[in-house]
């Protein structure tokens, strides 16, 4: 089996691979300062997001050909072959949503919904002893920071589908994170009526993820608003003015009153049920979902055989938000110690899907590098 | 379709529209010659690549393609330019001597034949395992075929145990199919206990009786008509023939003709519901005209190939390369592909 050391080096080898391919001009938008344990330095790296905004980098449109082909071999090294078929998938719909939206002009860029609009960046030298690397664009964020030869972080990894549910031919469908849905409902829908009501912290879905896009999540947290989510303000004052009317609507079709919010903030402690009180099936279940979060990276990096450990599955919380019904907009999340996964779908008539995986204690590996953490910060 | 491909064209300028538009269609063979040239594999299929173009020039350029196809069409034609970069992933990102990108979701071509707001025009999209060709005839679309798509890999892995399929149930119905058929009509189902590597009628311009499957991938270098066919069993066995070979619809059970007809739809529906032929279908006299074929084994993963002929129908599948993980599939309409017939040009499929 491929050990981490090996990945990294993989990694590293890819990276250099593409920076040498790219002209000077190319290489000032595509590198970045190297990873630092100060906030101001390092800014520009621990900054991500999963709006199609400009995610920071070079993107594909800026590449010939050969270029993008090393930019998707660096990204498939910090990736698991199903973790890159969802990358690359994810990517594609980015045409199939022009599609739903009429091929509108929209975000302040001339064209809205673009496949193209995924950006790359090195952070450091890929050859020296601290570096990292990040892919982003709608609905992607991979980031991955290597430490003395050892990849030791690889989140925040979000992954999103919009539409999530798309018709194929023949009566079938396209589900590109379809499992990361299902496997929660079951098994939240297995519980005993008293489990589920501990489950189920309210009765309607949060309208995106409690974290957001925040580089260091903390206690009492909450979603922040979809213009907010953004790298600044648009050139064009229309496009601006659309963009705020979208997440104003998305916050009053949310209708989230003081009480309700309260009920799904972040929180230290874990809210919902954890998995010391799930049966041999749902603990199977859980492990399941747990898998296609931790699993978007190579076997070599991926912490899924921590949950081999029953003591450390026991430790895992599923809460959920919304109905438990398929179609209707809901959000979950499973938070234990060095975990914090979330997902929601409630854009679109619940058809819109956003789903983080975290490691609060070491999101961009800012613990490694020593780097000052918000109070209350999450672990 | 001509309002999208007006748009687009507009979007370009007069360096791009060389590339981007062509003669428009006619009844002359010579002049008609590009249009008729087909592809489904990673050559210059002709016209204008998206990376030829900036972004909101491929926006427009996406928006003339989605006016030809369904919803259901049209994002397993996104998904299967997608797939360009997992196959790239499962061939070690490789090049070829010929081209610096060898798998590449960018090396999609349109081109618009003749003007749209003429009474005679046409546009074609292909690339990799896509070929869409659209005749207009006094504003009505006369021919959407030979309609092609594949994938490679047919199967990906997606997470947590999921799938990802793009034509998965166009494999699943027609084998549901023939797995249902008793031991006799079986028998006369399966062609052959082997299949061919390849559609039968390749990317020939048109498909005729004695067409045998071709073993060289059609590149544009040379036409299908140059590239000599297969020899021997196989070939024998599955050449196309006149009279359609296998089971004829008439032939099924219930069940046997509702999935037929949800297996037709998952070619026919490629297009818009104004354009598809596929209510055609719902009269069960031109149902029990409709063949079923196939060649290969019937297990699922093993490599296979079927088949659907009737009048004005001719359906290829196969997903044999790359241990059956690699599937072609086309909807052709033998008397009209390219609109021949319309533009004057009569092709009688079964005396040719």
């Amino acid at each position: 089996m491929v050990d981490s050391r090996e990945t990294a080096n993989a990694m590293a080898e890819a990276a250099a691979a593409w920076l040498d391919t790219l002209t000077a001009g190319q290489l000032e938008t595509a590198t970045g300062h190297v990873p630092a344990a100060d906030a101001g330095t390092d800014a520009e790296r621990r900054r991500w997001f999963y709006t199609p905004t400009d995610h920071g980098g070079l993107s594909f449109h800026e590449q010939l050909p050969p270029q993008q082909r090393a930019a998707m071999r660096l990204l498939s090294t910090g990736l698991s072959r199903a973790g890159y078929v969802t990358v690359a998938t994810v990517m594609g719909l980015e045409n199939v949503l022009d599609h739903t939206e009429g091929f509108a002009v929209m975000f302040d860029r001339t064209r809205g919904r673009d496949p193209q609009m995924y950006y790359l960046r090195v952070f450091g030298d890929p050859g020296s002893g601290t570096w990292g690397w990040r892919f982003g664009g709608h609905h992607v964020s991979v980031n991955v920071l290597v430490l003395d030869g050892e990849v030791v972080a690889t989140t925040p990894s979000f992954l999103g589908a919009d539409p999530a549910t798309s018709e194929l031919l023949g009566d079938a469908t396209l589900r590109p994170l379809g499992r990361a849905e299902d496997l929660a409902r079951e098994l939240v829908r297995s519980l005993p009526a008293e489990l589920r009501d501990r489950a189920v912290l309210l009765g309607k879905a949060p309208p995106d993820l409690i974290a957001g896009n925040r580089t260091d999540p903390a206690e009492g947290d909450s979603w922040v608003p979809l213009d907010g989510i953004w790298r600044g303000r648009f050139s064009s004052d229309e496009q601006q003015a659309a963009l705020e009317a979208t997440s104003d609507g998305i916050e009053e079709q949310a209708g989230f009153t003081g009480t309700e919010k309260d009920a799904v903030l972040l929180s230290h402690r874990p809210r919902g049920v954890p998995g010391s009180d799930l049966d041999t099936g749902q603990r199977e279940l859980l492990r399941a979902l747990l898998g296609s979060y931790l699993r978007r990276v190579p076997d070599a990096l991926s912490p899924i055989a921590r949950y081999d450990d029953d003591a450390a599955l026991d430790a895992v919380h599923l809460a959920w938000a919304g109905p438990t019904e398929p179609g209707a907009g809901h959000y979950y999340r499973l938070q234990g110690p060095e975990l914090l996964i979330e997902w929601d779908n409630t854009q679109r008539d619940a058809n819109h899907a956003h789903s983080v995986w975290r490691d609060p204690s070491r999101d961009f590996g800012l613990d490694l590098l020593g780097a000052h953490r918000r109070a209350h910060h999450l672990r | 379709m001509a309002e999208a491909a007006t748009d687009w064209l507009g979007a370009l300028g007069p360096d791009l529209l060389g590339t981007a538009h062509a003669a428009g269609p006619g009844a002359d063979t010579a002049t008609d010659a590009e249009r008729r040239r087909w592809f489904y594999t990673p050559t210059d299929h002709g016209g204008l690549t998206l990376h030829d173009q900036a972004p909101a020039q491929q926006q427009r350029a996406m928006r003339l393609v989605a006016s030809g196809l369904s919803t259901a069409g049209y994002v397993t034609v996104a998904g299967i330019m997608g797939l360009e970069n997992v196959l790239d992933l499962a061939e070690g990102f490789g090049s070829r001597p010929y081209r610096e990108r060898f798998r590449d979701p960018g090396l999609y071509h349109l081109r618009v034949f003749g003007d749209p707001g003429s009474r005679v025009w046409g546009w074609r999209f292909g690339g990799h395992h896509v070929s869409l060709n659209n005749l207009v005839v006094d504003g009505e679309v006369v021919a959407t075929t030979p309609c092609f798509l594949g994938a490679n890999p047919a199967t990906s892995p997606l997470l947590g145990g999921g799938v990802q399929r793009p034509l998965g149930t166009a494999e699943d119905l027609a084998r549901d199919i023939v797995r249902g058929l008793p031991a006799e009509l079986a028998e006369r189902a399966v062609l052959l206990e082997r299949a061919p590597s390849d559609l039968v009628t390749s990317n020939r311009t048109l498909v005729a009786p004695g067409d045998r499957p071709i073993p060289v991938p059609g590149r544009r270098e040379s036409t299908a008509e140059q590239r000599p066919p297969a020899e021997g069993p196989v070939a024998d066995a599955v050449a196309l023939t006149a009279t359609p070979q296998g089971v004829p619809a008439s032939a099924l059970d219930d069940a046997g003709r509702e999935r037929l007809r949800l297996l037709l739809s998952a070619y026919l529906d490629r297009v818009p519901a104004g354009v598809s032929p596929s209510a055609r279908y719902d009269d069960d006299a031109a149902l029990d005209e409709v063949h079923l074929a196939w060649a290969g084994s019937t297990e699922p993963g093993a490599p296979h190939y079927y088949r659907l002929q009737g009048p004005r129908l001719l359906i290829e599948w196969d997903n044999t390369q790359s241990d059956a993980n690699h599937a072609h599939s086309v909807w052709r309409d033998p008397e009209s592909d390219f609109g021949l017939d319309s533009l004057g040009e009569h092709v009688a499929f079964a005396h040719r």
